[in-house]
């Protein structure tokens, strides 16, 4: 049966806002990433982030445990450097088996709340 | 070719003039003798876990990772004596084949427990002191190329509460007699919840508890609670928080933590009722000004009093407040714009630690720095142990 999912995922899109309202981190101003291991054995995914004018940072070492699913904020990556706040970045995830991968979205910054969840682009290349 | 020196974080990095590795206390003694017919300064390094330029010379560096023996170990007294180029987890772990332990460690086990006492290095726990109060007896190359040694019955308690803190600037320590526990087991719990769960249960949590510090993330605003007990001991149960993580051992295992992430850090020791005002003052600076770039967190620790005259608890239960920030990024506009409010509520820098103090700041944080600087000028009155950064930004010599 061929395995769901795929070993790259990519997330051209990446903005954490600095301004936050809220209590958080429930309305703390975030990027959050759910990535879906629906293989029997754990994944390892390491991620590379990019930058408009800087070098890319690659590390963010994870390991999902087969059959579940870790949701995390991109705001609390430190390893090996955070990602920084209020600047366009992407985001590339790799795993050495394949999982589905969504992307969400908050901004509490501003006088309304404004959520958006996608699914990022999957790719075996 | 004398090599550059690096410490462990990699934001130290200098040229010794030369650095020796002596196998023993006479090949010790004798590369003293030689430094000072040459008028040469002499500063010891440990494993380099330390960033402040403490150990920066030109001059002679010396290592003393081959001073790793523990012996003289007095079961019945609960004391040995330790090499000083063993590492906190080496000379841990080999105590607690004797059945003895340390009270207590750092967060980390790789420094030198030599570096660890002589900086005033702790762990946490209102009624732990730090790591620099099991030194009771010690042997030493002194500043004349004599080796001596010292114990507090002899040589009495104003010494050693000179010398528990001295920096490494009272002589080349090869062994220290050590007032150790029986070896213990200890549970560890951590747990997560919201910061202000935690400042509104901290006094509970601080008292409760043998082991109590606690992590605040800048970009959750969430803590860890890091818990240590004697099996059965302290609270079983935190109902405003989420267990995470629970594991026991003998405490020399389960005290420190692995570190694989390198930083720098900033850490200042504070009286214990201002703590909780300095830290808010803290959390606040960091999320409206800081976090665009900060995520590292920041630990909480508490450390009993002592009366050692340049430790950073002297006379004041104690409170410490550390920054920390990955190497690679320009830490000192960070840990310089913090700096301020723990100066505002009493503090007093790590001696391991990054801070911009000078001479004067020094001398207003340490209300018997001049009984130290007497007790270190008999000692060493020609100050070989010193370098430039001890005598002009710490002494003022």
């Amino acid at each position: 049966m061929r395995k769901i999912g795929y070993k790259k995922w990519v997330i051209p899109g990446g903005y954490i806002p600095f301004a936050t309202n809220g209590r958080e981190p429930e309305l703390l101003s975030q990027d959050k990433i759910s990535i879906l291991n629906l293989n029997k054995e754990p994944t390892t995914i390491r991620m590379t982030v990019y930058y408009q004018e800087e070098e890319p940072v690659s590390g963010y070492p994870l390991e999902i445990k087969g059959m579940r699913v870790k949701k995390f904020r991109v705001n609390d990556l430190i390893d090996p450097f955070p990602v920084v706040l209020e600047k366009e970045y992407s985001l590339i995830i790799e795993a050495d088996k394949p999982v589905v991968v969504q992307f969400l979205k908050m901004n509490t910054g501003h006088k309304n709340v404004a959520m958006l969840g996608t699914i990022a682009y999957g790719t075996d290349i | 070719m004398p090599k550059v020196w690096s410490n462990w974080s990699g934001s130290l990095k200098f040229t010794p003039g030369k650095l020796i590795h002596p196998k023993t206390e006479t090949e010790l003694q004798k590369q003293v003798l030689r430094a000072l017919d040459k008028k040469q300064k002499i500063r010891v390094v440990g494993a380099g876990h330390s960033s402040s330029p403490l150990v920066v010379t030109d001059e002679l560096l010396v290592s003393l990772e081959n001073f790793k023996k523990v012996e003289r170990i007095d079961k019945e007294k609960q004391q040995a004596w330790t090499g000083t180029g063993l590492t906190v987890k080496e000379s841990g772990s080999e105590l607690l084949e004797h059945g003895l332990s340390f009270h207590n460690t750092g967060d980390v086990d790789i420094q030198y427990i030599a570096g660890a006492i002589s900086t005033g290095t702790h762990g946490t726990g209102t009624g732990l002191q730090n790591l620099s109060s099991m030194l009771s007896g010690c042997r030493m190359v002194c500043a004349d190329g004599q080796i001596k040694e010292f114990t507090e019955e002899k040589d009495g308690k104003d010494f050693f509460d000179a010398i528990r803190v001295s920096l490494g600037t009272m002589g080349i320590m090869t062994s220290m007699r050590l007032n150790l526990l029986q070896a213990f087991k200890l549970e560890r719990k951590e747990w997560c919840t919201h910061t202000d769960n935690c400042m509104e249960n901290l006094q509970e949590l601080m008292d409760k508890n043998r082991n109590f510090d606690f992590y605040w993330y800048p970009r959750s605003d969430l803590v860890k609670l890091r818990i240590l007990n004697e099996p059965g001991q302290g609270m079983q149960d935190i109902p405003y928080a989420q267990l995470q993580q629970e594991y026991s051992g003998w405490a020399i295992d389960v005290l420190p933590k692995e570190r694989s992430l390198k930083f720098d850090e900033m850490e200042y020791a504070l009286p214990q009722e201002v703590g909780p005002q300095c830290f808010l003052e803290v959390r606040k600076m960091i999320k409206e000004k800081f976090r665009r770039d900060v995520a590292w967190r920041v630990l909480y620790r508490t450390v009993k009093a002592d009366d050692f005259y340049i430790s950073p608890c002297s006379e004041r239960d104690t409170v410490t407040i550390s920054l920390h920030q990955n190497v690679g990024y320009p830490i000192m506009d960070f840990f310089r714009s913090i700096e301020p409010v723990f100066l505002h509520y009493g503090g007093r820098p790590h001696w391991g630690k990054k801070h911009t103090l000078k001479a004067a700041d020094i001398s207003n944080c340490y209300p018997r720095l001049n009984d130290f600087l007497r007790a270190r000028q008999k000692m060493d009155p020609e100050g070989i142990f010193i370098n430039e950064h001890l005598s002009k930004q710490i002494f003022d010599l």
